[in-house]
């Protein structure tokens, strides 16, 4: 369960402002998720902070783990 | 080259006049403005139509991110496209910011104002700017501080900045009617949620109101400005105009829409036009009537630097600071002498003339203890009579009663005293018996008899009973020496 920052990010720091549990690290303008930290703010309704106040549409995503299926 | 304009546009409309927009003609009506009012804008060259001859303004970059989507604002240019960090990361953290306001103080004398105008919205960057406010507040004593915001986050922060001393901000309200609001806001992010339409235009408006009267009931001075978008917004603003006036606002600054569709914005993508000069020129009129208007806004980046009108931040990157500057205590007298000086036509570098700081809460009459002053007014008294040069804030070193004479106290005396050296004399309505020594000692005068006076006239009859007696002395000592021969 996490968030993951696109390449559509622009470097705003909305994110990061938001983030309750410190996930978000920025670098040099560059901006990413620590895995560990981001719970996608389970305990928020609406849904992850960072996502709702970034102004770019497509730059935070859920990560969506993908599964081997056996065949 | 597309990106200037719209930086501007979000910095004009969003953040900037805190301590950006010039001033070209005399256009702020200054009735119904109290002497106070008006000592207090004096020096903020984007507030008074005369301060922008003498005074210079900055804005510190250190608010990246904004809590609400403007349509007219596009994220990705940021202000002033240097502001954002990754395209020149002129970004500032707090301490670069305190130590390029010590340069820029340091360069340019008549820098009166600092302000925090983005490029986001300062109070979605809590930390960062109260982390610079707080520093420059102890940094930089003489300065005004001042901020822009979009509003919705200025409830919480009213006492924080009222402590701070902040006495000018600005807020940002394009509509007071959750429908004309909805059209200008794509969303707000509040408490974990993005609220759109009318829920979200009407919490921002309700909090913009709240915290507007929470500002105004502490003393502080609150402009609004309002973006001029055609067909959207432009008959509502007189409604905007008599709300605020009713809340006590003191100032009203209507700026045009900028819109290209180069800017990509969504009204620059979806046609919006921008409004013709005699369209801006009518909106000022018909607000006219309920709040002084201001028509000289320059729509200011969030990392401007110097005179109206001019803009030298390149002058003052990073790279460009030296490391070691000069101890700030020599920096701030002789910023005062050359203010003093430019505001008395140069009557303050006459053998006459002093620096006298005084102890006023009202700005008006001589009103307050010395130990409960937490800013000192520096006048420049002279042939020019009682003229007044800025201020100075000071730590409170007077707690009440329980702790006086306890070592941290003396030492926050000390710093007191420490920025009040180049004044001959403090006015105040009362002064503990260890403070007055103490003050004397360091060649301070302190004058207690003219307590509950109107400043100008107490510092004017003062200083000529001061002549007086030095024309007295000097005479006295001719004669002794001739006396003497």
């Amino acid at each position: 369960m996490t968030c993951q920052i696109t390449a559509l990010c622009i470097g705003c720091y909305n994110c990061l402002e938001v983030c309750p549990r410190g996930a978000i690290v920025e670098e040099a303008g560059h901006f990413a998720i620590r895995v560990k930290r981001c719970n996608e703010c389970r305990e928020n309704k609406p849904g992850p902070r960072c996502q709702l106040i970034c102004p770019v549409e497509g730059a935070i995503c859920k990560v969506v783990k993908l599964c081997k299926v056996e065949k | 080259m597309n990106t200037s304009s719209s930086s501007q546009q979000r910095c004009g409309s969003d953040n900037a006049s805190a301590g950006g927009c010039g001033s070209k003609t005399s256009s702020v009506s200054r009735g119904g403005l109290s002497r106070a009012v008006i000592d207090k804008v004096a020096q903020h060259p984007c507030y008074s139509p005369t301060a922008h001859h003498r005074y210079a303004r900055m804005h510190l970059a250190v608010a990246p991110a904004c809590n609400v989507q403007c349509n007219y604002c596009n994220r990705k240019y940021d202000c002033a496209n240097e502001s954002r960090p990754g395209v020149v990361s002129e970004l500032l953290t707090p301490q670069q910011a305190i130590r390029k306001a010590k340069a820029v103080a340091a360069a340019i004398p008549q820098l009166s104002v600092i302000g925090i105008a983005g490029p986001g919205d300062p109070l979605a960057n809590a930390s960062r700017t109260f982390d610079t406010l707080e520093g420059l507040r102890s940094a930089l004593p003489d300065v005004k501080l001042c901020i822009s915001t979009n509003g919705l986050a200025l409830p919480a922060a009213v006492d924080h900045l009222v402590e701070l001393g902040v006495d000018h901000v600005t807020i940002t309200m394009n509509a007071i009617d959750a429908h004309v609001s909805a059209g200008i806001y794509d969303w707000v992010y509040l408490d974990g949620q993005r609220l759109r339409g009318r829920e979200g235009a009407q919490a921002l408006i309700d909090r913009q109101l709240e915290g507007m009267q929470k500002l105004i009931e502490r003393g502080v001075l609150v402009k609004v400005n309002s973006v001029l978008i055609p067909g959207v917004n432009d008959v509502h603003l007189p409604e905007v105009s008599e709300v605020i006036r009713d809340m006590g606002a003191f100032l009203h600054n209507i700026m045009p829409l900028i819109s290209k569709p180069e800017h990509g914005t969504y009204f620059g993508l979806n046609g919006q036009r921008e409004p013709l000069p005699y369209e801006v020129d009518q909106a000022r009129e018909l607000c006219g009537g309920a709040m002084p208007q201001m028509s000289h806004c320059q729509q200011c980046r969030a990392d401007a630097v110097g005179m109206l009108g001019e803009d030298r931040s390149q002058e003052f990157t990073l790279e460009q600071l030296a490391a070691e500057s000069e101890p700030y205590a020599s920096v701030m007298q002789r910023r005062t002498r050359i203010q003093a000086a430019l505001s008395t036509q140069g009557a303050s570098e006459d053998d006459d003339a002093c620096l006298v700081a005084v102890a006023s809460q009202n700005g008006e009459v001589i009103d307050q203890h010395f130990g409960h002053a937490q800013r000192f007014q520096i006048y420049a008294v002279s042939s020019e009579g009682a003229v007044r040069v800025g201020e100075r804030h000071v730590p409170l070193y007077c707690q009440g009663e329980s702790d006086c004479d306890t070592d941290a106290q003396l030492a926050t005396f000390h710093t007191v005293l420490d920025l009040l050296t180049d004044v001959d004399a403090v006015f105040c309505a009362r002064v503990g018996m260890a403070p007055w020594q103490q003050l004397e000692e360091a060649g301070i005068a302190p004058v207690v008899d003219y307590a509950w006076q109107p400043i100008r006239e107490a510092l004017q009859q003062w200083w000529e009973i001061r002549g007086q007696a030095g024309d007295a002395a000097r005479k006295n000592q001719g004669r002794r020496q001739q006396g003497v021969a």
